[in-house]
């Protein structure tokens, strides 16, 4: 059984013209949270994929989806515009190109570094990364940014990783990961808004940052995740 | 203690009509966002916010995927 990539897109062909085609997914997030005044380059490869196969009954049916992380690494200290090379090299690599979806932490000077990666041809989602637990969408110069609580972040990587809808690969960094995950705390600050704080003394939690990014963009419209009809709920 | 304090406790755990809601939530909320949310617990410092048996649990042996030179051209 032969399962062919077309991009994202995953067939399973069958001349039969009785057997219905399903065609599904196989993407990969990347989540690139760059570094500033402490903290290092890192970047996440999430996996996410549905895979045809072949029912009981002889009907092409999905597999459960799959998310999972299949590389996390540091990036050495380097300027913005070697930093945009590596990026664009990254996002170009045979093994992820064409089917590969790219978020970046433009908090900051993040939004300097996304202007380069515009001027490289990078298409990424720029994340800003706000305090609090809420989403919001606002436009600068014609560039959309999401505003999406660092809480947020965390808390969807938490309940993920506790549903068993995120797992974790064997991969170089992947203790240095754990460290990170364990070393988050949260906190109530002076204003009653929960904090969540974490970081290693090889990092500021930077591998665990740039997983939730590419957790967050894999549900994402930006990528066409909410793709389908459903009815509305809640609402009278 | 201080028999003019009246202590009441209000613990969605003890109401029958949250049951479905904590239900789900017991699900979908790691053991630390759980016992805050619901089982009346302190969130504070020391406190760590990701469940070590869920990372342990979240581990495969999926190899890692491999990359061509990211530094060409730098």
């Amino acid at each position: 059984m032969q399962v062919f990539e077309r991009g994202e897109d995953l067939i399973l062909p069958n001349a039969d013209p009785a057997v219905e085609i399903v065609k599904w997914y196989r993407r990969f997030l990347v989540g690139l949270d760059i570094a500033q005044a402490q903290d290092r380059n890192a970047y996440s490869i999430c996996i996410d994929e549905r895979v045809p196969f072949y029912d009981a009954n002889g009907r092409q049916d999905l597999t459960k989806r799959r998310r999972e992380i299949v590389r996390s690494d540091h990036l050495p200290a380097m300027s913005y515009a070697d930093l945009a090379t590596v990026t664009r090299n990254l996002m170009t690599d045979p093994a992820i190109a064409g089917r590969s979806y790219l978020v970046v932490d433009s908090s900051g000077v993040g939004r300097a570094f996304c202007d380069i990666l515009n001027s490289k041809s990078v298409q990424h989602t720029r994340v800003q990364m706000v305090s609090g637990e809420n989403e919001s969408e606002t436009k600068e110069r014609g560039q959309t940014f999401n505003n999406v609580g660092r809480t947020r972040l965390l808390s969807a990587l938490n309940s993920a990783i506790h549903t068993g809808d995120l797992s974790i690969g064997n991969f170089e960094a992947c203790d240095l990961l754990r460290q990170e995950l364990e070393s988050f705390e949260a906190d109530v600050g002076s204003t009653g808004r929960v904090r969540i704080e974490g970081g290693t003394k090889f990092g500021h939690a930077d591998l665990a940052v740039s997983a939730s990014l590419a957790l967050w963009l894999s549900d994402h419209r930006s990528i066409g995740a909410h793709i389908g009809e459903a009815p509305l709920r809640g609402f009278w | 203690m201080y028999p003019e304090v009246e202590r009441i406790r209000a613990c969605s755990l003890d109401l029958p009509r949250m049951a479905k809601l904590v239900a789900r939530q017991r699900k979908v909320l790691s053991k630390f966002e759980f016992d805050v949310e619901h089982g009346l617990n302190w969130m504070g410092r020391g406190h760590q916010f990701f469940d070590s048996a869920a990372i342990t649990a979240a581990y495969t042996d999926t190899p890692q995927l491999m990359l061509g030179n990211l530094y060409a051209g730098v």
